[in-house]
């Protein structure tokens, strides 16, 4: 059984996404060990993915009057709307070699984790290809990005176990002309749901953390040490958070 | 004037190239830039950067856009779009920048 260093954080987007990607570099640099980090983004924000167009994705209107702040993430994959009372983030980062080379199945492997935290929690999940986890009627409540460097892999994404699924629509970017803003809110309404709300009953964030836990646990088939960062790992996540904090970042697609 | 094109399958990422065209004083049709966005995944995605920057200032006409595309993806080792859907991409630019060119100058 392998060992894992588990990490259980809170803090603004440009801290979480400095870490999650010093982490990765440190990895594949053989210096930090395999991770699982569980966060929690303090104040609710919404992160995009590398190659994403930054208005084409955000509704920069709301999320401007909102307060929300928008952090562009290392990983591709899609945007995402992190509730400060409603979503935990995991964060895994492993070696390459120790994960399947077929992608699908790669992703396969780490969303396990989070169908059966699901499921602990009486939410009947599945995984959905490419990268999602969803409830048995296909609603998605978790989703998950990549990025791959020295040949390590990081694996980040959604545990939404009471995400307030309203703001998450809006911040999302409407197109215009074909449809009104409230028919895409109502859209994007109906395919995403949150743990507690597949489970019938509220599931509060120490469930969803715990969950994770012994869900990460189980499909890793790994003992998790809680620990803390390397002085090294903290430091270069310092000299990373710059970028993250940098429009020139967020504005790579604009 | 600005020329895109995206591929969108079920169960695939989307990807999408916009391309910025301008004509010269020799009256050719010219890449200006190059936008490559989307939810898709790259092990590489500095080659993604790299690969804007090397069209930059080409001949849009003379390009091989299936070829560049073709190539691009296996550089960046773009996942999370199949082979055939990147295939319809770069012909779908590749005919987006001929209508914009006409005979080799902005249409």
């Amino acid at each position: 059984m392998r060992r894992i260093r588990l990490v259980i954080d809170e803090g603004p987007p440009h801290y979480q996404m400095a870490v999650d990607e010093a982490i990765l570099l440190l990895r594949g640099a053989g210096v930090s060990p395999d991770t699982l980090r569980l966060y929690v983004f303090n104040p609710s924000s919404v992160t995009i993915g590398y190659f994403q167009s930054l208005r084409e994705s955000v509704n920069l209107s709301y999320v401007k009057e909102a307060g929300i702040p928008v952090v562009r993430r290392v990983s591709g994959g899609g945007s995402v709307y992190h509730d400060s009372c409603g979503e935990v983030t995991y964060a895994v980062i492993l070696p390459a070699g120790d994960l399947p080379s077929d992608y699908v199945e790669s992703f396969k492997l780490i969303c396990e984790g989070v169908v059966r935290a699901a499921r602990k929690l009486g939410c009947n999940a599945r995984f959905a290809p490419l990268n999602d986890v969803v409830s048995a009627d296909g609603r998605k409540f978790s989703g998950s990005a990549q990025a791959r460097r020295l040949g390590a892999v990081l694996q980040h994404g959604t545990f939404m176990y009471a995400t307030d699924v309203e703001t998450l629509a809006r911040c999302l970017s409407v197109p215009k002309g074909k449809y009104s803003e409230s028919d895409v809110v109502n859209a994007i309404m109906r395919r995403v749901t949150t743990v507690s709300a597949c489970a019938g009953r509220p599931v509060s964030r120490g469930e969803a953390i715990q969950a994770l836990r012994e869900g990460f646990a189980e499909a890793l088939d790994a003992e998790l040490v809680e620990g803390r960062y390397l002085p090294a790992e903290l430091e270069l996540a310092k000299s990373l958070a710059w970028k993250y904090r940098s429009g020139e970042w967020l504005e790579l697609r604009p | 004037m600005r020329v895109c094109s995206l591929v969108k399958r079920p169960s695939e990422k989307v990807i999408k190239i916009c391309i910025d065209l301008s004509v010269s004083r020799e009256g050719r049709c010219v890449v200006e830039g190059v936008q490559v966005t989307g939810d898709f995944f790259a092990e590489r995605p500095e080659r993604i950067d790299r690969f804007i920057e090397s069209v930059r200032g080409a001949d849009a006409a003379g390009v091989d856009w299936v070829r560049l595309i073709r190539e691009l993806a296996a550089d960046s080792r773009i996942y999370g779009v199949s082979d055939s859907s990147l295939e319809e991409l770069g012909a779908s630019v590749s005919k987006a920048v001929r209508k914009a060119c006409g005979g080799g100058t902005l249409a």
